[in-house]
């Protein structure tokens, strides 16, 4: 028998009874409208804001930060893992790496990126 | 690495750390210390320079595994480069200082756009190469938006930036392809791999991908769209430096792949290049005809001079190669020279660029005029100029291949662009000046100035020695 | 192998098409990173192919490019809706020739 022969029958059994769900809803519900039941289910809790409306110009700077830095571990991580077999060059490299990181990082601090303006 | 092959990439490391010095001192120092940043940069970009003539002795070398390649060629590359550099930032000095930008970021990042394109010249190994297009183009991106109060200023970065991404994934593509079909980045195993009986099937469509994403750093017809707007937008010194570095930087690139690891796939790339060059020739001269902007039209100017550069690619023999190197060095000097004078002319806020602000120029700046004349004729390539003796050399080794019909074509070209660059010289020479009032012009630029003329001249009389620098240097290319 | 190919040239060519037809800055960017990623798993397949581990250090290469790329994307992108209040590239129609 095909292994996949019980995973279509899952998924089929997963479809037909959220459809049956909603259906059933449908038909038997009575329908009606109220201002709390339009808006978004969001965990319980009021939704807050408009959905299309601008973010703060802070998580833009934010999020270019976390991407620089973020990525400076994708690099330290293998680094780490393999330093036994890079010697004293790839600690110097690496050491330069981050210097250089570094030198960015202070900039970023005392042109205010940092700030929450 | 041991210590001889880092020896060998001390110039890079000076600019390299030079910008960030520069980036320090930025928001470290006070406001009196702007002509300091200055000073820093072309301090390192002339150590530098020092530090790679200790290194033209030395016969070819190879670090990295193989990876970058120290020769006359990139030598000769890493020399012009640190030349365009220098200049492009004195002659932004007091263009910065009128307009407001003259900060530490600026010259940091000429500093690195400089080691990108450094890095492009030397490297033997596409995702070096990748990796060098890469420094040069976020450095550009950014420096092409540096007015941020400008709107044409932000427009000119982000239209480069846009369709520079998206070359540079379709470059990055090519590479996937290519290093799947000859199971090395390396050129020299990329070569091998051609070589060895048929050519693998990915090899073709990675080279077109790789090409597209070259031509569009060189600005060759149809990958150009991005060139007017983008040299039109960004401030002028940007441009002048734009015009010149991040051409000559893609065309080494480009000679080093065709030549180093792809000359088993020779007739095809020079059947695409030859077409690529008779259209980038011919709309960058149609579209420059009707400009009334001196930016745009030097902009459509650009891509033609492009397309010349491309005949000796079509041509694949030393003598071709020798000539673009040749004329490499002649455009650097004319084009610097034509936007020198258009980013000192053009006045607050880098609006005077339009052609009637050029009536009458003579008579009230005739230095100044008389160089801009120089470095028109040299573009036109009119006789006794270095621009003339750079299109001989170039359509001569064409003809001497055998693409009689493309020497032609770019002839014809090269007659059709004395139209627009003799328009401003009609402006300049033969219209009064709607309002009087000298035209001043700081004293670096009018040295730069009066340099570019003296060799203008020189390499149109005796192309001698230029030539057999450019000829020796090509002996690395192989 | 021609999975991993064929997956990977079909979501180069939704970034290409993307590219082309969006008409929003961000989601044009977007479909440059898209085709940036293309490019990875094409590196990936190509190296387990070969056996090399070259392949797999380009990805961290280019990875750390798409992030140099975003940083710098969405700065210009920043500046440029300060000046303007628009991220529609055909509003984008100051110079003209």
């Amino acid at each position: 028998m095909n292994p996949l022969i019980p995973l279509a029958v899952m998924a089929l059994l997963v479809a037909g009874i959220v459809a049956l769900f909603i259906l059933a809803s449908v038909f038997l519900g009575p329908g009606k409208r109220h201002p709390v039941k339009d808006t978004p289910f969001e965990c319980g809790i009021p939704s807050e804001g408009f959905a299309g409306g601008r973010m703060h110009i802070g998580y833009y700077i934010m999020a270019m930060l976390f991407v620089v830095f973020d990525v400076e571990l994708a690099f330290l991580f293998p680094w780490a893992a393999a330093l036994r077999g890079l010697g004293w060059f790839g600690f110097v490299a690496m050491f330069l790496f981050i210097a250089v990181i570094g030198a960015g990082f202070a900039y970023a601090w005392k042109m205010g990126a940092l700030e929450w303006e | 690495m041991n210590p001889d092959e880092l020896f060998l990439l001390v110039p890079q490391s000076i600019l390299l750390g030079a910008a960030v010095l520069l980036m320090l001192m930025e928001p470290f120092s006070r406001q009196a210390g702007r002509r300091r940043l200055r000073m820093v940069a072309v301090a390192a970009v002339a150590v530098a320079a020092y530090a790679l003539r200790l290194q033209w002795g030395l016969g070819p070398r190879s670090i990295g595994g193989g990876m970058i390649r120290v020769d006359g060629f990139s030598l000769f590359f890493q020399w012009l480069f640190l030349v365009i550099t220098g200049l492009s930032a004195v002659l932004a000095a007091d263009f910065n200082q009128r307009e407001g930008i003259d900060r530490g970021e600026y010259y940091a990042l000429l500093l690195t756009a400089c080691s990108g394109m450094s890095l492009m010249a030397m490297s033997a190994d596409l995702i070096l190469t990748f990796i060098g297009i890469e420094i040069l183009s976020l450095s550009t991106y950014i420096l092409a938006g540096f007015k941020r109060r400008d709107i044409a200023s932000g427009e000119s970065s982000l239209k480069y930036f846009l369709l520079g991404s998206f070359a540079t994934a379709i470059l990055l593509y090519g590479i996937a392809l290519v290093y799947g079909a000859a199971g090395s980045t390396q050129y020299q195993a990329i070569r091998a791999a051609a070589a060895a009986g048929e050519v693998p099937a990915l090899l073709l469509p990675g080279l077109g991908l790789l090409l597209v994403g070259l031509g569009f750093k060189i600005g060759l017809v149809p990958f150009h769209s991005w060139i007017p707007d983008v040299y039109q937008g960004a401030p002028s010194p940007v441009t002048a430096f734009m015009s010149v570095g991040p051409k000559a930087a893609a065309i080494a690139a480009l000679l080093r792949l065709l030549v180093e690891a792809l000359p088993g796939l020779a007739p095809d790339w020079t059947r695409l290049l030859w077409l690529m060059a008779v259209l980038t020739m011919t709309l960058g001269n149609a579209a420059a005809l009707v400009q009334s902007n001196v930016k745009r039209m030097l902009a459509y100017s650009a891509i033609a001079q492009a397309g010349y550069i491309l005949v000796g690619v079509v041509a694949n023999t030393r003598e071709g190669f020798t000539a673009i190197l040749f004329y490499l060095v002649v455009y650097t000097v004319m084009n610097l020279m034509a936007f020198g004078v258009v980013l000192s002319l053009s006045g607050p806020g880098d609006r005077r660029v339009h052609l009637e602000d050029y009536a009458g120029l003579a008579r009230r700046a005739p230095f100044v005029a008389a160089a801009l004349g120089v470095a028109l004729l040299a573009l036109a390539g009119i006789p006794l100029t270095g621009g003339f003796m750079g299109k001989f050399f170039l359509f001569g080794s064409a003809v001497k291949a055998g693409f009689v019909g493309l020497a032609v074509i770019a002839v014809l070209n090269s007659v059709l662009s004395v139209y627009y660059y003799f328009r401003l010289l009609v402006y300049m020479y033969m219209k009064d000046a709607p309002q009087g009032g000298a035209e001043s012009i700081s004293r670096p630029v009018g040295a730069i100035l009066a340099i570019g003329v003296f060799l203008i001249l020189w390499l149109g009389v005796g192309p001698d020695r230029f030539l057999a620098l450019a000829g020796h240097s090509i002996l690395g290319l192989k | 192998m021609n999975h991993y190919l064929t997956l990977s040239l079909l979501l180069f060519l939704v970034g290409t098409v993307g590219f082309i037809v969006k008409k929003n800055v961000l989601a044009m960017f977007l479909c440059v990173e898209l085709m940036l990623n293309a490019a990875n798993l094409a590196f990936v397949a190509f190296a387990r192919d070969l056996g090399q581990l070259q392949g797999q250090v380009f990805v961290f290469l280019v990875m750390v490019v798409a992030a140099a790329e975003a940083a710098v994307g969405l700065a210009i992108m920043i500046v440029l809706y300060r000046c303007r209040g628009t991220l529609n590239p055909d509003e984008a129609d100051t110079m003209k020739g």
